[in-house]
């Protein structure tokens, strides 16, 4: 009985056991060599099919990164596709449009009826002359602008809002009437 | 005249009874065994250029042989054992039918038992009482401590020899 690397003994095969091994390997042996084995084998090497050929290593796992990559390439395209579909669906807003409706309401209509009547007015003069008053123009725009001034007199030379600015304007004041209309009912002063 | 090749061929075809001893652990029969053994070969044949070390040529082989042989068996696991299958050629046994009768009988109550062992036991079992390797090489060829590898080959013993006690 042998000992294995902890102390403890390894079983030997029992002696019936053994004797068959020994039998079906003797006897296994002795019809391997009676056979051909040799010529068998090389008559199979020059008949193998080609599909049990092996691919070289370096390409025995390259699916795998062929695979990521595809998946990776058809993810960014379904990406792409997915949001230029979205995005025809739901065009950009038209800031011209919000723009002009802007100008609809009464405070703003007074900014440009003003910058009309300037436009106008420079029209008569030359162009040197026209470049300066514009200038002059835009330099009291400026300065009202900082100072933050709201629907001037018509006819005065007025700021002139960007659509940020009047943005602004337009929700500073629909928040107002937002908050008055919750206490409408509530105080007579409203 | 003598190609590369055929060196390669004669080189790996010495450790030819050394595989074939694996296989027939493996297999049913010998028939089996056989064939196993070539598709063995095959494959080293095919993968020559993996063996980095010549000098381990023997364990490489008897490495292959083994995959060889557990592939084998997972693609036959359905199919239950017949007692045709391994029956030995009897036409030069010098022993009575009787006897061989018996033997046959022995031989195919010990195939079940290896067949029914678990799979790491059963590759010890076979790399060493077919295969005769020492514990160092089977510690080798299935990449194991030594350790390991004596306590499967134990337990794969007991297994057996219950197997064989019962029936």
């Amino acid at each position: 009985m042998n000992e294995n690397d902890k102390g403890k003994p390894i079983l030997d095969m029992p002696e019936k056991v053994r004797l068959i091994l020994q039998r079906e390997t003797e006897d296994g042996l002795r019809r391997f060599r009676a056979g051909n084995f040799d010529s068998r084998l090389q008559a199979a090497r020059r008949t193998r099919p080609e599909r049990m050929k092996l691919a070289p290593g370096l390409f025995r796992r390259a699916w795998i990164p062929v695979f990521g990559l595809t998946v990776g390439v058809i993810v960014i395209i379904s990406a792409v596709l997915w949001i230029s579909r979205v995005k025809s669906q739901f065009p950009a807003a038209n800031l011209a449009t919000i723009d002009e409706a802007l100008n609809l309401l009464p405070g703003f209509r007074t900014l440009s009826l003003s910058r009309q009547t300037e436009t106008a007015a420079n029209a008569d003069l030359s162009p040197a002359t026209a470049a300066m008053s514009t200038a002059l123009t835009s330099a009291t725009r400026s300065a009202a602008a900082r100072k933050e001034t709201s629907a001037p007199p018509a006819g005065k030379l007025v700021p002139r809002y960007s659509l940020e600015q009047k943005m602004k304007i337009l929700f500073g004041d629909k928040t107002i009437e937002q908050a008055l209309s919750l206490f409408k009912d509530k105080f007579k002063e409203v | 005249m003598t190609t590369p090749d055929d060196g390669r061929f004669r080189e790996f075809i010495v450790y030819k009874e050394d595989v074939f001893r694996i296989c027939l652990g493996f297999s049913r029969n010998h028939a089996d065994a056989e064939d196993l053994c070539q598709d063995a070969f095959l494959k080293a044949f095919a993968r020559a250029g993996d063996l980095r070390q010549p000098g381990s040529l023997r364990i490489w082989l008897l490495r292959i042989a083994r995959t060889t042989c557990l592939d084998h068996s997972r693609r036959m696991r359905r199919n239950p054992i017949d007692l045709a299958d391994v029956v030995p050629d009897t036409a030069a046994d010098p022993h009575t039918p009787e006897t061989v009768s018996e033997a046959n009988e022995s031989l195919r109550r010990l195939k079940d038992a290896v067949q029914s062992l678990p799979k790491k036991q059963r590759e010890v079992f076979v790399l060493r009482e077919y295969g005769g390797l020492s514990y160092e090489d089977l510690a080798r060829v299935l990449k194991l401590r030594p350790g390991t590898v004596m306590s499967r080959l134990n337990r794969a013993r007991r297994a057996i020899a219950a197997a064989m006690k019962e029936e």
